[in-house]
């Protein structure tokens, strides 16, 4: 099968004082359609920038990175965006919901940049806020929700249009164990729907809800482990 | 599509400024004050420079003059004018026109009413059809024709009521009786050399009884005005008039040898020389919306850092750049525009304002208002400084470094922020310093011409217009002058009047009358333009003691110099240079024009400024003498009842001494009347009038600028002071004092101002020679100025970094480490 993403030599590096310091060093990875990947590793590790470039917000980098079928790295930065906007989801650690929209236009924001007439919009995200169980809350401002609820809604705001993947950068990391415990399942069942998901994590818990575990150290992928059982990891 | 997302972007804005009213007040504020300045000064332009005149095909009008050796404008004789307009090929119509004041009897209080006379087809060359009734038919300017007159509107209202069977009523003029066949409407405005605005009541010119009408030689103030021909230029124009006068002076060589025509479009007649001082004013006003623009710009940088995350997960959420970029000129020009809708009322307050202070300053004002032009302008500056406040702050925003700004407990980066904010203030600051050089030079021009000599003492002396009664326009000379006589003793004795006397002729700082004169042991030249020039000042004894006009030698009038001795003048010092160089002119003679005998000077006296306190100098015709009222001829004598001028000395500021004198006067005739009476030092405030409009306008405009850049350095100081907060503890942490963290932040800013102060200085050198023509009295890159003007700004800009700076240096250290 097609990976659905497949990086080759992928390297990062930056320049300072005369002298190079690499971030990310060869990594070779591919990632199946329908996997659930988590990336570890310690602070420093490269992780969060691993995510960057996939998730093609980073275009400093050398190396192949093809996402289906399309060179990624032969793409002018239009054609990145592009591709990104229509294929891929993120959530953070923070939310980064926009504080001066209420949930119903968070929700929104990324429609409207797809040229989606209004009413296609509106059907949308009325699902979504369905979907999420969040309709009631729709005209609420972000600081008015508690952080689960923002992050469920920075969750809903990343798959409402059905992307084929979804990026997560320590998306529990300030929630308290239940609200993201929470989290995790509903990303288990968007996977188990067949949405690709990579996350970022210190948590092994979290990292049990996936297959795979990929581990980063100086920016090296040092192992790749399986997790066998769904909520467990080996 | 674009039309909703467009939609979306103002309801966003909107709530963005919603939520943060303080930052809108400001930006809204200092645009408002910004383009309000340029709305107010374009709505100037647009009435006085942009708006066609009020005519029918007004670029075919001009206006013509007689050209003589002294004269490039002069005026025009009644017999020239007739035949200028029967041989000439290029204009199809051909009028003149002469300002004359009449005094109004019969209609309520006797009063001194604005006329003109005018020839029969003035009107109608205009285009100007009257409110009711009509205008003068050909043939009712002829001399002996039956007296007719228009009335003004204006005074037909404000006179007879607006009375609708005014047509055929007599009115009396001078002691004539005219009968009323028009009334001119009060949309008709003009406003040329010898025919001002706000004329009340117009004559057919045959009607003037001046004896010398029909004298080809005689310029008795008549100047013209033509339309010319469909097709027709004005250069073609000329060539034919040149050929008309050409052949008149081979016809009458005695009066018109070396007489030309000088043609000018009428736009250019009407507005003088004020173009050149609009626009440059206008450019300064764009230095102040600059510098607004700027300051607005430092304030959305600072405020952009608070917004980097939102644009940052925008941009991740799949926002172009331009996107970005077009949702914050969006807000950039939100606004804008409600800082326009701001600035036009400022607008049309400070306009209203300004020609209320300086009426005089402006020809064509009352075309100054608001209009579409005027709201199309402020639209579009509005939209312009939306975009060029927005663009720069709006550019940064969206070149937010993704990854940085979406880590957990990322900061914004404020380092290339700052570098913009440093290159805005710097620039804010050099546009104010220039600025305020402009106005400062402006203002030591008008103080130098303040006090210059204008040749006589203006303090404690006023002037106004005498007219006799209507039963002395027919009376015998020697009765004229015994009235006038009667006139100066009453006057003379009241009490707090030091002197006074009558003033025909030419009035210093007014209006001008010439004498020919040729020299004595000179034969009389066969043509009177080969005679010699100077101006012409017919006084009385008193005169240079009203005036303050100093004696150099032998002496001045004296009542005795009077219509039964010897032909005695007095001359200046011009005068005597000019004709008697390096020799004394006292006991030498002179022949004078239209006099039977010769003249003796018996005195010399100063100089007075004639043309204007500023252009005196550059005039040709210089050179002055001075004639006894009492001695001019009987023929001038008979016209003197119908006006002229008066001035009074008094001994000391004495409160209500004109009123003692309409009192006195009214004692005398009730028919006889005073009018326009002024102080001597409201004729030279009057004569400054367009300086000084330009000298406010443009210290106003510097005195925004420089609130402006020090509002813009007080702001982006304050903001440093921020976000220094942190390093400010940990240097207090390690020891510093409180004066130590003062002078840290003081020398932050001034570098700047040093900077700003120093890139100004350069550009005020050379912009200030833009500048040269309008400067009186003081040098385009005068030192004093700059320096003085590079010290205020400084004093003025350490200033507003004061205040920050002392907050900084009042940071509790604890708190300043726990932020962040």
């Amino acid at each position: 099968m097609q990976p659905l993403i497949q990086l080759k030599n992928l390297e990062k590096a930056f320049e300072a004082g005369g002298q190079k310091f690499f971030v990310l060093r060869r990594i070779n990875l591919d990632i199946q359609p329908g996997e659930f990947v988590t990336i570890m590793g310690p602070s420093g590790a490269g992780k969060s920038t691993l995510l960057s470039i996939i998730g093609m917000l980073d275009g400093a980098w050398t190396g192949e990175y093809f996402f289906g079928e399309q060179p990624v790295h032969k793409l002018s930065v239009k054609q990145r965006n592009e591709l990104h906007k229509y294929n891929i989801g993120f959530v953070f650690q923070s939310y980064h919901l926009i504080d001066t929209l209420t949930v119903y236009e968070n929700l929104e924001v990324p429609l409207s940049y797809k040229n989606i007439p209004h009413k296609e919009r509106s059907s949308l995200v009325c699902d979504a806020l369905d979907r999420f169980n969040i309709v009631g809350k729709k005209d609420l401002f972000p600081n008015q929700l508690s952080g689960g609820q923002q992050q469920l809604v920075g969750v809903a705001r990343a798959v409402i249009q059905n992307p084929r993947l979804i990026l997560a950068d320590e998306p529990t990391g300030n929630l308290h164990s239940a609200q993201g415990e929470e989290i995790m399942e509903l990303f288990k069942r968007l996977n188990d729907a067949g949405t690709t998901i990579i996350q970022v994590t210190h948590s092994e818990k979290n990292a049990s809800y996936g297959n795979r575990i990929i581990n980063l150290r100086d920016g090296w992928v040092v192992t790749e482990t399986p997790t066998t059982v769904a909520g467990s990891a080996q | 599509m674009m039309l909703q997302t467009t939609w979306q972007d103002l309801r966003y804005g909107l709530r963005m400024l919603g939520k943060n009213p303080g930052f809108m007040a400001v930006a809204v504020l200092t645009l408002a004050l910004g383009i309000g300045a340029n709305t107010a000064l374009f709505s100037v332009i647009n009435g006085v420079l942009l708006n066609p005149l009020p005519f029918a095909q007004a670029n075919q009008l001009v206006t013509l003059s007689e050209s003589k050796p002294n004269f490039e404008y002069g005026s025009i004789s009644y017999p020239n004018f007739r035949d200028w307009q029967k041989e000439n090929h290029t204009l199809s119509s051909l009028a003149v026109y002469r300002s004359y004041a009449f005094s109004l009897t019969g209609a309520g209080e006797s009063q001194q009413v604005k006329g003109e006379f005018v020839s029969a087809d003035m009107f109608p060359l205009l285009g100007v059809k009257p409110l009711t009734g009509r205008t003068f038919v050909p043939g009712e300017d002829e001399i002996g024709a039956a007296p007719v007159a228009l009335l003004a509107e204006g005074l037909w209202r404000r006179k007879f009521g607006a009375n609708p069977d005014i047509l055929g009523k007599a009115i009396v003029l001078d002691g004539k009786s005219y009968v009323v066949v028009g009334v001119i409407p009060a949309s008709f405005h003009i406003s040329v050399p010898s025919f001002p605005d706000n004329r009340e009541v117009f004559v057919p010119l045959g009607q003037w009884n001046n004896p010398l009408l029909n004298h080809r030689g005689a310029g008795l103030g008549f100047h013209g005005m033509g339309r010319l021909r469909p097709g027709v230029t004005i250069k073609q124009a000329q060539a034919d008039m040149d050929s008309v006068t050409s052949s008149l002076a081979a016809t009458y060589p005695d009066s018109d040898k070396g007489i030309g025509a000088k043609l000018m479009p009428l736009r250019r007649s009407m507005l003088g020389e004020i173009q050149p001082t609009l626009l440059m004013l206008f450019a300064a006003v764009g230095f102040v919306l600059l510098i607004a623009c700027v300051n607005v710009a430092n304030l959305l940088l600072a405020r952009s850092t608070g917004r980097t995350r939102e644009f940052a997960v925008r941009v991740a959420l799949g926002a172009p750049r331009s996107r970005v970029v077009r949702q914050l000129l969006t807000e950039c020009i939100l606004i804008s525009m409600i800082g326009g809708a701001l600035g036009l009322l400022l607008a049309v307050w400070g306009t209203r304002a300004a020609l209320g202070i300086l009426p005089q300053a402006l020809p064509r004002a009352e075309q100054v208002g608001l209009d579409s032009h005027v709201l199309l302008f402020t639209a579009g500056i509005s939209l312009l400084a939306g975009i060029l406040f927005g663009l720069a702050p709006a550019l940064k925003t969206s070149r937010t470094n993704l990854n940085e700004t979406l880590k957990q407990g990322a900061r914004g980066t404020t380092g290339s922020r700052r570098g913009a904010q440093t290159v805005f203030v710097v620039a804010e600051m050099a546009l104010a310093l220039v600025l305020l050089i402009g106005a400062g030079l402006m203002a030591r021009s008008l103080a130098h011409l303040w006090r210059t000599d204008p040749g006589f003492d203006p303090h404690n002396a006023m002037t106004f217009g005498l007219s006799l009664p209507p039963s002395m326009m027919s009376a015998k000379p020697e009765t004229i002058r015994a009235s006038i006589r009667e006139f100066d003793r009453k006057i003379a004795a009241l009490p707090g009047v030091a002197g006074v006397s009558q003033t025909w002729g030419a009035v210093p700082l007014g209006w001008d009358d010439e004498q020919l004169f040729w020299l004595e042991g000179q034969a009389k030249p066969t043509s009177q333009n080969d005679m010699n020039w100077a101006l012409n000042y017919i006084v009385e004894a008193d005169y240079l003691r009203v005036m303050g006009i100093p004696l150099r030698q032998g002496r001045f009038f004296t009542p005795q110099d009077n219509e039964h001795s010897p032909l005695v003048i007095a001359v200046d010092d011009v005068f005597a240079q000019k004709y008697f160089p390096n020799e004394n002119p006292v006991g030498k003679r002179i022949n004078i024009d239209n006099f039977n005998q010769p003249a003796e000077i018996v005195g010399l006296v100063g100089h007075v400024k004639q043309w204007g306190l500023d252009s005196d100098d550059t005039e040709s015709l210089r050179a002055q003498i001075y004639i006894p009222c009492m001695q001019m001829p009987d023929p001038f004598i008979a016209m003197a009842p119908s006006g002229g001028q008066v001035v009074v000395r008094s001994t000391g500021a004495v409160p209500d001494l004109y009123a003692s004198i309409r009192r006195a006067n009214a004692e005398m005739s009730g028919e006889q009347v005073l009018f326009g009476a002024q102080t001597l030092e409201q004729v030279i405030s009057d004569s400054l009038a367009p300086r000084r409009f330009s000298a406010i306008l443009l210290g106003t405009f510097a005195g925004l600028a420089l609130l402006l850049a020090s509002i813009g350095i007080y702001g982006v100081i304050s903001y440093v002071v921020g976000q220094r907060s942190n390093e400010i503890g940990i240097r207090m942490a390690l020891g510093a004092k409180s004066r130590d963290i003062l002078r840290l932040v003081l020398a932050d800013g001034g570098k700047l101002v040093l900077m700003g102060i120093g890139i100004g200085l350069a550009a005020a050198v050379g912009l200030t020679q833009l500048i040269k023509s309008f400067l009186y009295g003081v040098d385009a890159a005068d030192p004093l100025t700059f320096a003085a003007v590079a010290v205020l700004l400084s004093l003025v800009a350490l200033a507003a970094c004061y205040v920050p700076a002392r907050r900084a240096a009042r940071v509790d250290p604890v708190i300043a480490l726990r932020y962040e």
